[in-house]
């Protein structure tokens, strides 16, 4: 019988490959072991001392942007879009103090408001262009707003029904924005049906931006991809799933903004890749750090100076149907609210939270300072509990929707309620479910909420959310379901108030009714983080649109600007 | 019978595969089992002072916390060892739905023949039409929005109802050839009723195939189950599923990089065991030559 | 030919109808209300209400069924809830990276995999062979998301040798970016390829035609290559053409890791959106292609094997 020949090959593969094998092994224990030291802030600033136009900023978001259409997108991530290609009547600056915002003239160049309050005259700034170049006129304005409130999948005219025939307009019976006279080119004004104050917020929204008839008529359903706008940049290209590219305004009015040439804004970047990226130089500031990324951050002091960090406009709490019990009894939710220990929420956020009293945020108008938040305190709120009828406690579902933060809350309250007793169980569904849930007086009893405002007064977060005439039977707005008719009568009489002094403390009064009522337990307002580069100058966190690059600047070599285009 | 048997367990001592594979899986099982003796501490319990940092951070390996803590400060020990228990009940759960609705239907379709077994085969075809993942993401993820039942629960049955095919078609296929056999006929000719022939006769002889896939099933489950709960589609939170520990320690990859190894090398350690223990179970009872 | 060419094509368009169905029946079953999709969570009831209505969410079971499924069949997929843009716009945008993501994990599960199976095969019960196969075991079992992360994290991250997410622009900058997402999704078939490739080559290699070859004074390598390759890739090219499903289910997640623009990472999105419009359109084309690439498989089995045909 023939025996197989060994070839040379054969001898010498064995002791090769074992050691080849070998020196993998070695090589990614090697790899996995040693702790990598990260990237230190490599590209520095030039040094200078006045603006300098030019460059590219580049920046990235979690999700997809749904729509540039500012009558229908309603996120956060739409907007850090929309509001640099689209300016409105009045816009939110930085205030005076530094912190928060105040109401400042964008497009109008003044305005005044009759002495009953229900009457507000604007001025436009002369020579106002769209950055294709048209002019932007007085009719833009109601064209926008009535296109805003009978485009069938738009959800902003609800904020307009104090408008003088906006609710005819909505229902179909009239065909024109009533309340809105236009003049002339640049001169119109608006009529309430009842004086508001905080009408002037409304119009810093995006929805009242004005947009062009013809434009609009041109591009049909493609506005959602092709807006035209009078704010500081211009959209050029959407890759859609990779990234939007926007252009400098050559027409933007408040000159010489914006220095940048342009911004190019990724989509759909997970946030743990965009921190990479930006360390290694790929994008020039990076937001919303998930927890080990700022705890990664937090230990390289070379990042401290370009870390910003600010108090932004929401409330998050857990919501509870003040109408089915255990919740109907003011008792019991007290109790929620001592049994729950929100110094431990606050150390899951890794410090970048401040425990909540009530519903208004720190920088609010109307916010309550002397309001001392809940303590973590689980005899009394056993106490609470028997008093109220559960000395054995109760069961319940909390319902939230997926995302990372939420689910480290849910599992460090439920051993918190288990220890007075309440035996609470984690629900996890979807965004939309969990609306829909929450909407209806059948559906969850206990759970998750947040708010962030539409625009900065309190009657954007008190009036929707607490407010009996916003109970429905589906998709309740006040989906607290609270009735409480002596708090109706307070925000009536707030909303109405014109004398600041006063409205502030009727806000004040409001915020501590609602701590004692307690139709939330009260858990934290968030802070966002957001890092830049040392070569992005003048840029901090709006508060209320939190990316706002209009005014912010390279500092970098001429030639490197230049070379970015 | 007896020698047959005999001769299969000395196939089975032989196959170093299955060997190892054996001790894996039995290594899993008494973590599953012992797990309250193997840990002190409680998987489901957050410690926010030694169990995290000033900031939050989670904690390193230390003499308190042999694997380090998570981001609730629970000690990853504990919720590894208990988490053996969800991987195996959720696999054990889901394969016991796909046997049982793969072996009665390749039972009945290879047994039936003709328009009954075309139509049957049709449906396996439908069910196939689909990629295993893609159908059970889709399904889990719109239990998850109904209120019915429990969370785990959920996942196993997403799981089973998707995964039958592959043992109905083996077991058709099977049955097929076992149909036109003796003992099959006289068993007939003697007047025993269909049940009594399909689960008298028939099923006794599909056992081994049922055996393979079954094993080999556990480990495909355990990897789809893992998969479902780093999409958070699996058992709910604060269930120790070692997919979901994959999924809340992600983002920790350099700060604390023990929160994914752990899991990851726990999961591929139980597939592998399943694996190579359901492959040498198909060399023991179809053996090939291949020494 | 002709006639079993009709009855699977009739049968594939059941089977693609009663999967749309089906999933359509469980979209409308939770309680979920999708036009929260559309207009978010500050609308007011009337909003909904009008939504609702324009949308053709209001309806019953059978109207609905007809607005969303029936102009479907018309060619329309409408729009999705969440951004308005069509469907089959969507879809096509999506589609080519995922092949593309696809293409390049079967192709380097063949070059992981012939390899691999080649050295375990011709060093069978050597150390050469326990690293392949013990490696292939390993490969078999570890989930795609561990991979994936590993990877990113190695290979992108800490010895930068590839980027670490990202679609890339130009031809060598995508397949730069197209490496590591294509070897988390090749690792598991390439393990499964590797063992298939080694029993078969280890049955070829002991036949009487290789024997003969090795007689004739042939050297290994060429016994090997010529005769032992050839025959025993045979099984391994048959499951490539089903192994699309396999790669579609990895494809979702490693997506997801790589910020990859495809269609899994859509199908996740929306399926957690309850986008019902772009689920039923992303299912639609999903269940298309894989009936598609069974019955091409099929029809190539009916060509070549008569008896398959006349049975089925």
């Amino acid at each position: 019988m023939c025996s197989i020949p060994k070839t040379t090959t054969d001898r010498t593969w064995k002791p090769i490959s074992s050691r080849v094998g070998f020196l993998v092994c070695v090589g990614l224990i090697w790899l996995l072991a040693c702790r990598d030291g990260g990237r230190g802030p490599t590209l520095k600033a030039h040094g200078h001392s006045e603006p300098q136009h030019g460059g590219i900023l580049r920046f990235s978001v979690p999700t997809g942007v749904a729509t540039l259409d500012p009558a229908v997108g309603y996120d956060e991530i739409a907007f850090y879009a929309i509001h640099h290609v689209h300016d409105t009547l009045l816009g939110h600056g930085t205030s005076a103090a530094g912190q928060g915002s105040q109401l400042v003239p964008q497009l109008a160049e003044s305005w005044s408001v009759s002495p009953d309050g229900t009457v507000y005259s604007f001025v436009l700034r002369p020579g106002l262009r769209y950055s294709d170049g048209r002019p932007c006129v007085s009719g833009d304005f109601k064209y926008a707003w009535e296109r805003a409130l009978t485009l069938p999948k738009g959800p902003f005219g609800q904020y307009f029904r104090n408008v003088v025939g906006a609710t005819d307009l909505m229902a179909g019976k009239a065909s024109e924005l009533e309340g809105v006279r236009v003049f002339d080119d640049r001169h119109f004004e608006v009529r309430l049906v009842e004086p508001d104050s905080a009408f002037p917020m409304i119009l810093a929204m995006m929805f009242t931006t004005p947009m062009s008839r013809a434009h609009v008529e041109e591009v049909g359903s493609d506005i959602r991809r092709k807006p035209l706008g009078t704010g500081p940049f211009a959209l050029v290209r959407w890759s859609e799933g990779t990234e939007l590219v926007f252009a400098r305004n050559p027409y933007y009015w408040d000159r010489p903004l914006p220095y940048l040439d342009g911004m190019v804004m990724y989509t759909s970047v997970p946030r743990e890749t965009a921190f990479l990226k930006f360390e290694a130089g790929e994008l020039d500031t990076v937001a919303r750090l998930s927890s080990a990324d700022y705890l990664w951050l937090a230990e390289r002091p070379d990042w401290q100076p370009y870390t910003e960090k600010v108090l932004f406009m929401n409330t998050v709490g857990v919501r509870m149907n003040c109408q089915r019990p255990p919740f109907d009894d003011a008792r019991v939710r007290r109790a929620m609210n001592y049994a729950i220990n929100k110094q431990h929420i606050v150390k899951l956020h890794n410090g970048r939270a401040r425990i909540a009293s009530s519903i208004l945020p720190p920088l609010m108008f109307g916010h309550n300072s002397d309001l001392l938040p809940y303590p973590h305190h689980p005899e009394r709120a056993r106490q609470l509990l028997a008093e109220a009828g559960y000395p054995d406690g109760f069961a319940v579902e909390y319902f939230i929707f997926q995302d990372g933060p939420n689910e480290q809350i849910a599992q460090s309250m439920q051993v918190d309620l288990r220890r007075v007793g309440v035996d609470m169980t984690i629900r996890l569904v979807s965004f939309p479910t969990l609306i829909t849930a929450i909407g209806k007086p059948d559906g969850s009893r206990f759970s998750f909420m947040g708010w962030s405002s539409d625009y900065p007064d309190p009657t954007n977060f008190i009036d929707t959310n607490f407010h009996s005439r916003m109970i429905a039977d589906e998709h309740s707005n006040n989906n607290t379901f609270y009735e409480n008719p002596r708090l109706d009568r307070m925000i009536d009489a707030a909303k109405r108030e014109r004398d600041a002094g006063r409205r502030e403390r009727m806000y004040r009064d409001i915020d501590q009714l609602l701590h004692h009522e307690a139709p939330w337990v009260w858990l934290f307002h968030l802070a966002m983080v957001e890092v830049k580069q040392p070569y992005v100058a003048n840029y901090k966190p709006h508060p209320i649109w939190l990316r706002d690059f209009r005014a912010a600047w390279l500092d970098l070599a001429p030639q490197v600007l230049r070379g970015q285009r | 019978m007896a020698t047959a048997q005999f001769r299969a367990w000395r196939r089975f001592c032989r196959n170093r595969g299955a060997l190892v594979g054996a001790f894996l899986v039995s290594m899993v099982l008494a973590m599953a089992v012992l797990a309250p003796l193997l840990s002190a501490h409680d998987p489901l319990s957050p410690d926010f002072d030694s169990g995290l940092t000033e900031l939050g951070a989670p904690v390193e390996p230390n003499f308190e916390y042999p694997l380090g803590t998570d981001r609730l400060g629970r000690s990853v020990w504990s919720r590894l060892v208990h988490g053996a228990e969800v991987s195996l009940v959720v696999g054990f759960s889901a394969v016991l739905i796909a046997v049982t609705f793969g072996v009665l239907i390749g039972l009945v379709a290879g047994y039936a023949g003709g328009m009954v077994d075309t139509l049957l085969m049709r449906l396996v075809d439908m069910v196939l039409a689909f990629p295993f993942l893609l159908l059970a993401i889709l399904l889990a993820a719109l239990l998850r929005e109904s209120a019915v039942g429990d969370g785990t629960a959920k996942v196993f049955i997403t799981l089973g109802v998707v995964g039958w095919t592959t043992m109905a078609r083996v077991v058709r296929g099977k049955v097929l050839t076992l149909r036109e056999m003796d003992f099959i006929e006289s068993a007939r000719c003697v007047g025993a009723s269909t049940a009594r022939i399909l689960f008298r006769h028939l099923l006794p002889n599909v056992l081994g195939p049922i055996a393979v896939l079954a094993t080999l099933g556990m480990a495909q489950m355990i990897l789809a189950e893992s998969v479902l709960s780093y999409l958070s589609l699996g058992p709910p939170p604060p269930t120790p599923s070692w997919g979901r520990m994959l999924y809340e320690g992600q983002t920790y990859y350099r700060t604390a990089p023990w929160l994914i190894a752990a899991p990851g090398v726990a999961i591929l350690i139980t597939v592998i065991g399943f694996n190579l223990l359901g492959e040498g179970l198909r060399d023991v009872f179809d053996p090939k030559d291949h020494h | 030919m002709i006639g079993y060419l009709v009855r699977r094509l009739v049968w594939s368009v059941f089977v693609i109808w009663f999967v749309v169905s089906t999933t359509f029946a469980m979209l409308m079953w939770i309680p979920a209300e999708p036009a929260r999709t559309l207009v978010g969570p500050h609308a007011t009831p009337e909003t909904l209400a009008r939504v609702r209505q324009a949308y053709c969410l209001d309806a019953g079971f059978v109207e609905t069924y007809g607005c969303f499924v029936g102009r479907m069949v018309r060619g329309d997929m409408g729009e999705s809830f969440r951004t308005g843009r069509d469907v089959a716009g969507i879809i096509a945008d999506k589609i080519w990276p995922t092949v593309q993501l696809a293409l390049a994990a079967m192709f380097l599960q063949l070059a992981m995999a012939i390899p691999l199976g080649l050295i375990a095969a011709t060093r069978r019960n050597r150390l050469a062979d326990y690293l392949a196969s013990g490696t292939a075991a390993i490969g078999q079992s570890a989930p795609t998301f561990f991979v994936g992360l590993l990877l990113m994290y190695l290979c992108g991250y800490r010895l930068g040798w590839f980027p670490i997410s990202g679609y890339g622009e130009g031809f060598w900058d995508r397949l730069h970016h197209l490496i590591l997402p294509g070897l988390t999704l090749a690792v598991v078939g390439a393990a499964y390829y590797t063992r298939l490739l080694r029993s078969e080559m280890i049955e070829v290699l002991t036949t009487d035609y290789v024997r003969t070859a090795r007689a004739k004074g042939l050297s290994e390598r060429m016994v090997v290559t010529k005769h032992g390759l050839r025959t025993g890739l045979g099984p391994v090219v048959t499951f490539i053409g089903l192994d699309l499903g396999v790669l579609m289910g990895g494809a979702v997640v490693t997506e997801s890791i790589f910020a990859w623009p495809g269609l899994g990472r859509e199908v996740l999105s929306a399926v957690l959106n309850i986008d019902i419009p772009l689920i039923l359109g992303v299912v639609t084309v999903t269940s298309l292609a894989i009936v598609g690439a069974n019955l091409v498989t099929d029809l190539a089995y009916a060509w070549l094997d008569p008896r398959v045909r006349l049975s089925a």
